[in-house]
């Protein structure tokens, strides 16, 4: 059934279908209205879940830790100061095999303060043992959010869906929302092998001696490797049962292009279709969408890249004396690969400026004239 | 589950840090520096009871209730609670540790409810057959009923021969009945030679002697010291003046003595002159105890002292008897010294000195001498005292000899009832050793004792007494309610009474209960030591060191 | 749920070989509160001393399902927990957090606070040892007023009185909280019971003696515990709904400096702080006392 919704409502709408039965948020803008309509519908008991009303995101996801320890479905959405506040937990979380999931509405992160957008905020928890994924239409969200339980609860990984704040979620588009029975189908309650139970008494995540710690790691580490196959898997059936299909990273135009960009989230979308207005004036540019970073989409990278191909990799998010973060992972990715690319680096929408159709073409007019720097970073939109 | 656990493989281990084992493996009892464990002190109590007697043993019988049990026990070492529950000087009351926190365990009046129990409850010994061997006992005392009685309890055959007409020696025809009931007395001493022949009113050396106790296979002899010492002064042998313990007997065995307005003077500081002046102004005259010395060194047990004193009898104090006279009325005229206390004698009592030129007059109607006792060895032909006080059997025939057992105030012994039932009772074992050819072993006894730094008080509520049935001021018995309320203040000094404290506040639970008690398991045990700081009896204790 | 005294849970469990030093007071508190609460228990454990002593993996003592948590976290995670239970079909499994002072009094007061306020049915459980025992003995807002730590030496005695965590609780109006101290056993055993069988938040604080922070004797540690009671330096009291007060126990007014002298941390106490230390006590006891009697409730 098609609903015109916001990006926040969507997340709402998704979290009910997937059955979740813990929740625990605190509000923080632009994910406010997510907080909002969750309490509203496990309050009227359309969703039969628990919203527990806690008094900062750090015990947010301290209460899902617990909740989710006891082999639950649980959920919670942050932003920027909310994530950072978390990030210890994070940490713990993956380490446990926690199979949460969370949705981080992109916000850059203070100081100074702002409330709008970047990606800053989630692309700094790329250490912490998260899978993140990153949508650019509320559709997307729906699904990948219905999707991140099922990979989720698999690998025993906690999961990360983002999306820009207020570009994406306080936008309304029509999406499709599938029925109950239909997403139960897909998605059955989670069967947690190790949970708290008093029946089978266990201790969780004691002391760990130097003889022992790095094993568990590897164990995630090898839950990471086998990750994408159990993606790649997730999306077929998802398709079989919704009629929508999923990559790791979506192509538009790349067949072909000499000039890639790559890019996320709303940037994408600008991305997308200022490359299609040049393709009719038959510039050879491809766009590969980029909607992974944990794992990063290695295979799908590389299978989309020709000889000679100019990449040009578009950060909303900087990882400050480096650069952006989607650029180094690229880099990293060809890299271990063996493959031999330069990688011009495109820094802009720190704080919620605004990405242009200009901007884009800016980047492949810099492509083109070879003017773009390569090791540094090419700022878009700065006021010099 | 015990064991610590190696993961040679990831492949091993589960997906995510779930500890399934426990710590069972690691002994932490190596980090011990020491160790607890039953220290084996005995209760104060018990180390001084002169009887031997179990008292902290049988007071836990008693907390619950258990009077049966109780009489058991105490018997097993003393057949006379009911005597000593009356009569006895309590030592174990002035070593009590309850002493200083409130006041100190009641023992004697929980002794004698036990001791009334077992008549009023007409408790019987079953003796054993008698064996072939027999025993005579000479003296039916304390010392010899407890002789008899235990001797019959191993199984031999005993005969008594007393020169009175009731069995009870000193504790019939010594103690007057207003401290030990004639009925009680006889009552309990039914029970104890029970199945025992007693041959009444038959005197060693006059009316037998050793030469008729040749078809026994042991002797014992136990005939006490009723021999009145001599004052030595002159006047002495004039009419008015005897022996108090001779006014004792008469009286004890039921002879009217008329005392009425007399006036009585009672020479000597002892049990023996205090009875003697009771027992006098019970029958109507008016009397003062004359003692050489201060109420200090009066021999006396200090509650007959307070009991005398607080009736109204004259306790002169350093005054001694110089001469006895008769005055002009046909009455005694005593001419006595005041005296004062010099330097201290062999015994280390001050020795009292004559005040020149204080002599003064007292007159009576009857003088009493009570200064002392001696064993009258006219019962006993050939046996002699040696100057140093011990027993000479040189002119004893060796048959005689060889079998011949001696107890009681006979002996230099201290002359108190319970010193007499324990001279009886190892008597009994050293004569079954005899007569079974085997060595006699002296009884292990423990020697530490449980001090007042022992005991945790923390655990126990001072209770005041003063009010109640217990109370030392109270007149009268206790019930058995009564005897059950104050054993429970008793504190066990020294000996486990299974209160779980170690047990509970073990951090390693590493205290294991044993049957009587715990043991510290020594392989998680971490020698911290609160198991024994917190034991309230002061029955664990730390060793240095490992113990495997 | 049953309060069956006695309950050897711990002893049949192999609750030993843990690495606790000797004498400590929190496996005291532990294993006795463990024998009234039972196996339908869950228990939530922060960073501390309990939580290391608990065992290295794959080995734990814990004879209930032990959920290692953050330092901070501990209250969210246990109101985690009780959610995931409630909507599991658990609902009768006892919730506990046990935490030490570090993480109840400093880094987890704001998730305490809040669990408080929300009156979540969990049974918050803190053993104050009065310092970051686990880490080396720092200073925490618990400590005593004059007590020494590593961050506190003796140049430099904590100068602040120890934070109220009982006020602070009361506060927030929780429908049970009470101090309890392992040397009163009984008392403990039945203000957990007790706490056990109220729905909503429950707090419990508990003296927990440490030898090597306190430098005392480890055999000390219950009469230090004892002392602390009787001195009033910690009452024993409930509270009910953050208003009604009720003293558990009629202490004798033992001198406070019976309970300091057996401690090597206030040793460098000086002479009046020490006195003074005596009338901040026999105050607040009896401020506590007139709360007792205004509550009108019988001991």
């Amino acid at each position: 059934m098609k609903r015109v919704m916001s990006g926040n409502e969507t997340v709402s709408q998704a979290v009910k279908l997937s059955r979740v039965q813990v929740i625990s948020a605190y509000p923080i803008t632009p994910q406010t209205t997510i907080s909002e309509k969750l309490s509203e519908i496990c309050g009227s008991g359309e969703l039969d879940a628990k919203f527990v009303k806690v008094e900062s995101e750090h015990s947010a996801m301290a209460t899902l830790i617990g909740a989710s320890s006891t082999g639950v479905r649980t959920f919670t959405a942050t932003s920027a100061q909310g994530l950072a506040l978390m990030h210890e937990l994070l940490f713990w979380a993956s380490g446990a095999r926690l199979p949460i999931v969370m949705v981080d509405v992109n916000r850059a992160m203070a100081a100074p303060w702002t409330i709008w957008c970047d990606q800053t905020d989630s692309v700094a928890q790329r250490d912490t043992g998260w899978m993140q994924f990153y949508c650019w239409s509320n559709q997307e969200i729906l699904d990948s959010v219905i999707c991140s339980f099922k990979i989720a609860e698999e690998l025993l990984i906690p999961c990360m869906v983002c999306f820009d704040g207020f570009f994406i979620s306080h936008t309304h588009e029509a999406v499709d929302v599938p029925n109950q029975e239909t997403v139960d189908a897909f998605l059955p309650p989670r069967r947690a092998e190790y949970k708290l139970d008093t029946s089978d008494p266990h201790t969780f995540s004691g002391g760990t001696m130097p003889n022992m710690f790095m094993e568990f790691r590897y164990k995630l580490q090898a839950a990471f490797e086998r990750a994408q196959g159990v993606i790649d898997e997730t999306y077929k059936l998802f398709e079989q049962s919704f009629g929508r299909s999923y990559r790791a990273a979506e192509a538009y135009f790349a067949d072909d292009a000499e000039i890639l960009l790559l890019a996320s989230g709303s940037a994408a979308s600008t991305v997308y279709h200022t490359i299609r207005q040049m393709r009719e004036s038959g510039r050879k540019v491809g766009l590969l969408r980029l909607r992974q970073l944990r794992p990063f989409p290695t295979d799908t990278l590389m299978n989309h890249l020709r000889d000679g191909v100019a990449l040009a990799v578009l950060d909303r998010n900087l990882s400050p004396g480096t650069g952006g973060v989607f650029a180094q992972e690229v880099r990293a990715a060809l890299n271990r690969c063996g493959a031999d690319y330069r990688v011009h680096e495109f820094v802009a929408g720190l704080g919620g400026r605004d990405i242009t159709s200009r901007d884009v073409e800016s980047i492949v007019d810099s492509l083109k004239n070879k003017t773009a720097a390569v090791g540094t970073i090419n700022w878009l939109g700065l006021h010099r | 589950m015990s064991k610590f656990i190696v993961f040679n493989s990831h492949t091993e281990m589960p997906e995510l840090p779930v500890s399934r084992a426990n710590m069972a493996w690691n002994k932490t009892g190596s980090w011990r520096s020491s160790t607890p464990g039953h220290r084996g002190k005995t209760a104060p109590c018990n180390f001084n009871c002169p009887a031997g007697e179990d008292i902290r043993g049988y007071l836990a019988l008693m907390k619950k209730g258990n009077v049966a049990e109780a009489f058991e026990l105490l018997t097993a070492m003393n057949p006379l609670p009911a005597v000593c529950g009356r009569v006895c000087y309590h030592p174990c009351q002035a070593e009590c540790n309850r002493h200083r926190f409130d006041t100190e365990l009641q023992v004697r009046s929980v002794e004698q409810l036990i001791g009334d129990w077992g008549i009023q409850n007409k408790r019987r010994l079953s003796f054993p057959t008698a064996q072939s061997k027999k025993v005579a006992v000479v003296g039916a005392g304390p010392a010899g009923l407890a002789a008899a009685h235990f001797l019959r309890r191993k199984g031999v055959a005993v005969v008594m021969y007393d020169e009175n007409q009731y069995p009870g020696g000193i504790l019939h025809y010594g103690i007057p009945a207003y401290r030990l009931d004639k009925e009680v007395l006889q009552a309990e001493l039914a029970r104890v030679i029970d199945g025992i022949e007693y041959k009444a009113n038959m005197r060693l050396g006059s009316d037998f002697d050793f030469g008729a106790l040749d078809e026994f296979d042991a002797l014992f002899i136990a005939t006490g010291a009723h021999l009145s010492k001599q004052m030595r002064i002159n006047g002495e042998e004039l009419p008015g003046v005897e022996s108090g313990l001779d006014f004792l007997k008469r009286i004890n065995s039921g002879q009217k003595v008329d005392m009425g307005d007399k006036k009585v003077l009672v020479i000597g500081g002892g049990n023996t002159a205090c009875d003697v002046a009771r027992s006098a102004y019970r029958l109507g005259a008016s009397v003062t105890v004359a003692y050489r010395r201060t109420e200090n060194e009066m021999p006396a047990f200090a509650e007959e002292v307070a009991q005398l004193k607080a009736e109204p009898i004259d306790l002169e104090l350093l005054v001694a008897p110089a001469r006895i006279e008769r005055d002009g009325d046909g009455r005694l005229n005593v001419t006595c010294h005041r005296m004062e206390l010099g330097e201290p004698d062999v015994d280390g009592r001050r020795r009292p000195v004559v005040i020149d030129g204080a002599d003064f007059s007292l007159t009576a109607d009857v003088v009493f001498a009570a200064i002392g006792e001696d064993p009258d060895m006219s019962l006993t032909p050939g046996l002699a005292y040696a100057s140093d006080g011990t027993v000479d059997f040189s002119q004893i025939e060796p048959r005689i000899r060889d079998k011949l057992f001696l107890g009681g105030d006979i002996l230099p012994n201290p002359r108190t009832v319970p010193h007499a039932v324990a001279s009886g009772r190892t008597a009994a074992e050293q004569i079954v050793a005899f007569l079974r050819g085997e060595p006699y072993t002296v009884p292990e006894k423990l020697t530490v004792v449980a001090g007042p730094d022992d005991v945790n008080f923390n655990y126990f509520t001072r209770i005041n007494i003063a009010k109640s049935a217990a109370s030392p001021a109270a007149t009268g018995t206790l019930n058995q309610a009564a005897a059950i309320e104050e054993a429970n203040r008793c504190l066990s000094c020294g000996v486990c009474f299974e209160c779980d404290n170690c047990y509970n506040f073990c951090p390693d639970l590493a205290v294991v209960r044993t049957p009587g008690g715990y043991k510290a398991n020594l392989d998680y045990c971490k020698g911290c030591g609160i198991c024994a700081r917190e034991c309230p009896s002061g029955s664990l204790g730390m060793q240095g060191g490992k113990v495997a | 749920m049953n309060y069956t005294p006695d309950y050897d849970f711990c002893a049949s469990h192999d609750f030993c070989g843990h690495s606790a030093c000797p004498g400590c007071g929190e496996k005291i508190l532990f294993r006795h509160v463990l024998d009234v609460l039972g196996p339908e228990t869950m228990i939530v454990v922060p960073a501390g001393c309990a939580a290391v002593t608990d065992g290295v993996f794959p080995h734990s003592l814990s004879p209930v399902p032990y959920l290692h948590v953050a330092f901070g976290a501990t209250a969210s995670a246990a109101a985690g927990v009780r959610a995931g239970l409630d909507m599991s079909g658990r609902e009768n499994v006892t919730v506990m957090a046990w935490a030490g002072d570090g993480a109840t009094f400093d880094i987890g007061m704001g998730p305490l606070s809040a669990i408080a306020e929300r009156n979540e049915n969990v049974l918050y459980m803190c053993y104050d040892n009065e310092a970051y025992m686990n880490t080396g003995m720092q200073r925490s807002s618990a400590t005593p007023l004059g007590s020494w730590t590593t961050t506190t030496p003796a140049a430099r005695l904590k100068s602040e009185p120890k934070k109220d965590i009982d006020a602070i609780i009361a506060a927030h109006r929780a429908p049970y909280a009470a101090t309890a101290s392992p040397a009163f056993l009984d008392d403990l055993k039945a203000k957990v019971a007790r706490a056990r069988d109220t729905q909503g938040f429950r707090f419990l604080h508990l003296f927990s003696p440490c030898p090597p922070g306190w430098k005392s004797d480890p055999a000390d540690s219950i009469a230090i515990a004892r002392l602390a009671v009787e001195s009033n330096v910690f009452p024993l009291y409930e509270v009910y709904d953050g208003e009604r007060v009720r003293l558990t126990y009629r202490s004798s007014n033992v001198p406070v400096a019976e309970y300091l002298k057996l401690q090597g941390r206030f040793r460098y106490m000086p002479e009046e702080e020490a006195r003074a230390m005596q009338a901040t006590v026999d105050r607040s006891y009896a401020a506590l006392k007139q709360r007792h009697e205004k509550s009108k409730m019988s001991s």
